[in-house]
Order: C-alpha cells, then sequence, then structure tokens
C-alpha cells in the first residue's frame, strides 16, 4: 500500500489527533495573544507559566493527595497568584522601559520558572493520580482517549466562556477598551492596577488550564513541558492576528492540525511546519488570518 | 608658552600613573603568580556532565559518583601526592552549551583530562575542542558509533560500549523472539540515529525486514502521527529508540493509541524509575515480558565492590551509567601517577598501559596498590566497576551486551549476547 493510500485511510485519525494537539495550543495561544494586547509584549515565560499550572496540579493532586476536582482548580488560582506576584515584583518596576526590555525579561522568568520547579520536584517525571485510558471508538475510524476528549471539551468550553465574558459583559468591554488603546482607556478613567490584574487572572488562568490539560492527556509532567510548546502557541498566535482571541483560537486549529497530518508524511520536521506556515502567512496576509490592521 | 607649562605635568602625571599601574600589574601577577604554585598541590580534573536539558535525569547521579572516584583517590594519598579537584560543569542540553562549557575547564580551569560528556551529541561536539588543545576527554556514556572514527589524535576514550554492538545485540534479540519485521522509532541524535542505524543494518543482514525507519526531533511533544507511520505496514514489533524521558512519552502515546508493540527496548530506557511511572499509569501486565538490551554490567569482585561503596555512600543501588562515570574517572588518575606528569599528552599515552593487558589486576578503589605496583616498576590493568575496561585502537571498550526484561513491574537482567 502507498504511503498516500494509507493517509487518506488515516486522515479522519489524523484531523483528530490535530484537534486534540490544538486544543492545548489554543489554551496557550489565547491567553498568550491576550497579554501581548494588553502589554504589548511577546511572553516568553508562557510556556513555562503552563507548566507551573501543570506542577500546581501536581502538588495538590498528589503531594496533597487532593481529588482532581479539587486540586485542579485550586492549581488555577495558585498560578493566578503566583502570575500576580511576579507582575508585582518583577513585570511592574520594568513596565515602563518598554515592551523589548519586557521581553528579555519574560526570558528570563521563564528559565527561572522552570528550574525553580527543577528544585522542588527534581529532573525526573511526573503523573498525576489518574486513572489510564486507551483510545476509544469514537466515530468510525477515529480512535481517541477519553482523556484527550475531557481536555478537548475543556479547552473549548473555557475558551468560549472566555469570549462570552469579553464580548458581553462590562469587564470584558472594559479589557477589549484597553487592548485597544491603553492610553484611552486610562484617559477614561481606568485604573492600570485593575487592568493588569485582570488581565493577569485571564491569561494565566488560561496558561493553567492548559498545562493541567497537556499533564492529564499525556499523563506526564516534565520540566520542559510548555517550553517545547512556546513556538507552535507564537505561530498559532501569530498566525491568527492578535486583534481578537478567536484569531489565536483558529491558528491554534491549523498549527495543531496541521503538524499532525504534516507529520505523518515527515515525522522529523513536523515542529518546522509551524515556522513554514508562519513565514508564508506573513507574507501573504501580514495581518494574521482575521487581522483587519497591518 | 601655556603649553610648555603644562605639558610637562601631563607627562609626569600619566608616567606617573603608568609607574603605578606597572606596579600594580607587577604585584598583581605576584599574587595571581602564587595561585598557580598553590594549585601545585592539586590536579583540576573536569566533569562534564548534564545537570540540564533532556538527559539531566543523570547528571547529579554523574557528579556524585565522580566525587566518589575522586574521594578514593585523594584517600589514597592521590596521583602524585596530589589530590584530584572535580570541577563540574554542565553539558546543557544543546551542543553550544556543551563547547561553551568545556573551554571554561580548558581556559579557566586548566584541566588536563574531562570526564563526560554524557550524552553522544556533546561527546561529538565538545571531541574537536577537547583534541585541538590536547586534552583528553572519556565519555562514561555516550555509545554514537561516529566517535570510533573522529579524527581525534586519539585524545577521545569512553568507557561505554558504542553503538554498533548494542545494535547486533538488539537485531540477534528481536530474531530470537521469532519477529520478521520490525520498525523503528527513534529520536534525531547521535545516539538514536546511529543504534537505530546498526539495528537495521543487522537485522536486515540477518533476514530481517525493516518496515518503517521513523524519527522525531529532539523536544518532540507529540508522537501520535509518528507512531501511526511507524505501525502502518502492521510490523511484528515496533523498536523505540528514545534518548531518555522522552521515551516515556512515546510509549504512554503508543499504549493510548492501542499500540502495543513497543516491546524492544534499547539500554536508554532501561530505567527503574522510568518502568516505576510507565507502571503507575499502565500497571504491571502491560508491561511484562517486554525485553531489552544493554551494555552488560561484569559480575566481578571490582563490580561489586562498586556496588557495595555506592549504596553505603549514597543510600541506594547505582543507577546506569555510574560505574562507567568511576572507571572514566579512576583510569584519569592511574594514568597520572603512571606518566609521572598530569598533561594531556601524557595521560593519553599512558591510558592503556594502565588498562589494558598485560600487567597485574588492580579494581575499584585499589589506588594505593597499584600506586605501590607502580612505585615498583611493575605493570597494572585496571580492571573497573563497569568491566575490564580495555580500551582498543579507536579509544573504545569491547563489553558484551546483556538482556533484561520486565517481570512484575521490574527489570531483570535475564541473560548475554557475547561481543562478536
Amino acid at each position: 500500500m502507498s504511503l498516500w493510500n494509507d493517509f487518506v485511510g488515516q486522515l479522519p485519525q489524523l484531523l483528530a489527533y490535530g484537534l486534540v494537539t490544538a486544543s492545548v495550543l489554543g489554551l496557550g495561544a489565547v491567553g498568550w495573544s491576550f497579554l501581548y494586547r494588553i502589554f504589548n509584549f511577546a511572553n516568553f515565560a508562557h510556556g513555562d507559566l503552563m507548566t507551573l499550572g501543570a506542577y500546581w496540579g501536581l502538588l495538590f493532586n498528589v503531594g496533597w493527595r487532593l481529588p482532581w476536582s479539587l486540586a485542579f482548580p485550586l492549581a488555577i488560582v495558585a498560578t493566578i497568584g503566583s502570575a500576580l506576584f511576579i507582575d508585582r515584583v518583577f513585570y511592574r518596576p520594568l513596565r515602563r522601559r518598554g515592551s523589548a526590555v519586557l521581553l528579555i525579561s519574560s526570558a528570563g522568568m521563564a528559565l527561572v520558572l522552570r528550574n525553580t520547579l527543577r528544585l522542588f520536584w527534581g529532573q525526573s517525571v511526573h503523573s498525576y493520580d489518574l486513572g489510564f485510558h486507551q483510545a476509544i471508538l469514537v466515530l468510525p475510524g477515529v480512535r481517541l482517549t477519553p482523556e484527550a476528549l475531557i481536555g478537548m471539551a475543556f479547552a473549548l468550553v473555557v475558551t468560549l466562556g472566555l469570549f462570552g465574558l469579553l464580548q458581553y459583559t462590562r469587564m470584558g468591554k472594559a479589557l477589549r477598551a484597553a487592548a485597544d488603546d491603553l492610553d484611552l482607556a486610562r484617559v477614561c478613567g481606568m485604573s492600570l492596577t485593575w487592568i493588569t490584574r485582570w488581565t493577569w487572572v485571564l491569561g494565566a488562568g488560561l496558561a493553567a488550564v492548559g498545562g493541567i490539560v497537556l499533564g492529564v492527556e499525556q499523563h506526564l509532567l516534565y520540566p520542559l513541558m510548555g517550553w517545547n510548546l512556546l513556538l507552535p502557541i507564537f505561530a498559532a498566535a501569530v498566525l491568527g492576528g492578535l486583534d481578537h482571541p478567536s484569531g489565536a483560537l483558529l491558528g491554534a486549529l491549523v498549527i495543531g492540525v496541521g503538524e499532525e497530518l504534516f507529520g505523518f508524511f515527515f515525522p522529523n520536521y513536523r515542529p518546522a511546519l509551524a515556522l513554514v506556515v508562519l513565514i508564508g502567512l506573513l507574507l501573504w496576509r501580514p495581518a494574521g488570518l482575521l487581522g483587519g490592521r497591518s | 608658552m601655556l603649553n610648555d607649562t603644562v605639558n610637562p605635568a601631563i607627562t609626569y602625571s600619566l608616567s606617573r600613573r603608568r609607574f603605578l599601574k606597572g606596579l600594580g600589574l607587577v604585584a598583581g601577577g605576584l599574587v595571581l603568580g602564587t595561585l598557580p604554585g598553590m594549585a601545585q598541590s592539586t590536579i583540576p580534573i573536569g566533569g562534564l556532565y548534564p545537570l540540564t536539558g533532556a538527559a539531566a535525569l543523570f547528571g547529579p547521579k554523574f557528579v556524585q559518583t565522580a566525587q566518589l572516584a575522586v574521594d578514593q583517590v585523594n584517600a589514597a594519598g592521590g596521583p602524585l601526592d596530589r589530590s584530584l579537584n572535580l570541577v563540574v560543569k554542565d553539558s546543557g542540553s544543546a551542543p553550544q552549551q556543551a563547547t561553551s562549557a568545556i573551554q571554561e575547564l580548558i581556559n579557566l580551569s586548566g584541566v588536563p583530562a574531562v570526564s563526560g560528556a554524557a550524552t553522544s551529541f556533546a561527546t561529538v561536539a565538545v571531541a574537536p575542542i577537547a583534541a585541538a588543545n590536547e586534552v583528553v576527554l572519556i565519555s562514561p556514556s555516550a555509545a554514537t558509533t561516529e566517535l570510533t572514527t573522529l579524527d581525534d589524535h586519539d585524545f577521545v576514550f569512553r568507557t561505554f560500549p558504542s553503538n554498533a554492538l548494542q545494535g547486533v545485540a538488539l537485531a540477534k534479540l528481536a530474531l530470537q523472539e521469532k519477529f520478521k519485521t520490525l520498525s523503528v522509532i527513534h529520536r534525531n541524535d547521535s545516539f538514536a540515529n546511529t543504534l537505530a542505524g546498526a539495528l537495521v543494518k543487522a537485522f536486515q543482514a540477518r533476514g530481517g525486514t525493516v518496515l518503517e525507519d521513523v524519527s522525531y526531533p529532539p523536544n518532540e511533544t507529540s508522537f501520535r502521527s509518528a507512531l501511526e507511520r511507524a505501525n502502518r505496514s502492521n510490523p511484528d514489533v515496533i523498536v523505540p529508540i528514545p534518548l531518555a524521558e522522552d521515551g516515556l512519552l512515546l510509549i504512554k502515546q503508543a499504549f493510548q493509541l492501542g499500540i502495543e508493540k513497543l516491546r524492544l527496548w534499547p539500554s536508554s530506557i532501561k530505567n527503574q524509575e522510568f518502568v516505576d511511572d510507565l507502571v503507575k499509569t499502565l500497571g504491571k501486565g502491560a508491561l511484562e515480558g517486554i525485553e531489552g538490551t544493554f551494555p552488560s554490567m561484569p559480575q566481578s569482585l571490582s563490580a561489586k565492590r562498586y556496588a557495595a561503596q555506592y549504596q553505603q555512600r549514597f543510600g541506594e543501588a547505582p543507577t546506569p551509567f555510574t560505574a562507567n562515570v568511576y572507571d572514566s574517572l579512576f583510569v584519569i588518575a592511574l594514568a597520572i601517577q603512571a606518566a609521572g606528569k598530569a598533561t594531556g599528552p601524557a595521560i593519553r599515552d599512558a591510558l592503556r598501559t594502565i588498562a589494558n593487558p598485560p600487567g597485574q589486576v588492580v579494581g575499584v578503589d585499589e589506588f594505593a596498590k597499584a600506586k605501590d605496583l607502580l612505585g615498583q616498576g611493575k605493570a597494572i590493568n585496571y580492571s573497573g566497576a563497569s568491566g575490564p575496561v580495555d580500551f582498543d585502537e579507536h579509544g573504545d571498550v569491547l563489553a558484551p551486551v546483556g538482556i533484561y526484561e520486565i517481570h512484575d513491574g521490574k527489570i531483570v537482567e535475564t541473560g548475554k549476547i557475547p561481543a562478536n
């Protein structure tokens, strides 16, 4: 049988794998682009913030032996708390020095976060205290694990919830205004502290959910888990255009599905696809898929 | 006129400054000059191990084992009545980190010999630098076949057998298990590429069919499409060749997809910690009967003494590759003693003399005995924690390859495939 025939036969399965990959990328990319829009800096520590979220979950689920239904919400809260703390002592004094300084410092923060986790949890691998399940037949020709299905459902609910929040609530409108023009929003009486706080609550919260979904879905936690995803997250966010979080979700779908399809033919170059797509798209549509302005 | 009065003053002040600067330099030189004099009592030896990156799991164990060897040598009087000083640098997760680390060891610490690097890619990256600076490099765990043929002016050695041996052993084991077709899924780095290459070649030479040879990039996060690719022609067995913890993700994802054919493992995942983690998620039954190959540990007195001393000092059984780390340090110490000086070329020239036959056999923690024998002008032959440690003309060691099996969630060593 030729490789192409096998590919066509496996297509529904590979598409499903793409959705699984996209769900984690999406959670990361939506949060990342949100932070980017408000603070105007590319957060290199976002992958490691995801790892931090996953490890907080590990502390509560394995260290403290709490059931996951309690451990994971606690982990999200703890990650948001950590992010606010980092912002207060680390980013806030640097904020006025411009986005380049913030960008470089966030790369430093990525190292600090990763190695702090190494300090407490060591180099070795960990996994949550959850059962392991094999893939089940979901649709004809499509097998997925329950963990992957739950992870995808979570990603969908959380991002839809975020969009609802941004679209229909007063707070969401305020944040969107701040994202459009921070100075104007402040002139209109919004406090920077308030904007900062809620931006981190949403951005870090999404990162934590992403990290936990990844840890649950892969049954494995290791210090590099989030950092390894940073590049496709960047690609997804930029690909979708940075104007609206839904663009990041669309970008994640393109990158995630593309990677899995491409990976069947060229497993060794799977991560390169994100870059190729990115370069091509920036040439063709510099503002991104959903971008209005360039 | 004004210039005339000012100029001498400037000249004077400049020359005084220059004088003071010169004085400072001389004084500084004197202080610094005493440092090598003080360092005369200790010999710096490099330890280039991964403390961060994909193989970082091994680094801390390597450091403590190297320190154990150095402490034992020093307690026995040290080579040339000086003591060894272990200088550890992180080889990191990428070749460029390893190369800057070894340059620090050579240029700042002035080491004549380095134990390391641990991974194949890092060792291949630093070997030319060691050779160019005439510094001996002994890797305790790099298995790539690239080291055998490297143009290294004989400065590069290893205490770990080459992949060429393990590849043949894996192929033999596959045929022994009546597997007629196999696929390989391996990491794209010099360890896994050369092991996969040796396996494919040996399996085909013995009549087996290799259906897919799939490689994945380092830092891969999803193996699903690569696994579907490896499994597409329905092979009898799929051999995973990861570097370390990437193997866990690979094996777990295979089980998630219902691909339960990853039943022949190489040495890189012969790690009880990994098996414990897999048992925790997959259960014992899923792993029962999985077989693998590894460079075999001898059951010699030396090896047992090493295991006992390691256990006593660190409260755990020796972890993978540490016996090879111990030996790499120990042969450096013996070579310095035999050569009579601690320089790279002298150590290189003495290594085969002290490690290979003929000569009276000395083993683990027998530095004092070796020193006596060398003092009497007798030849010695070090037989260490990891094996006889006899270097061939490429600086490689020959070792039988062992077979292990996972039984009841534990790694059990079941047999041996002799070398050649």
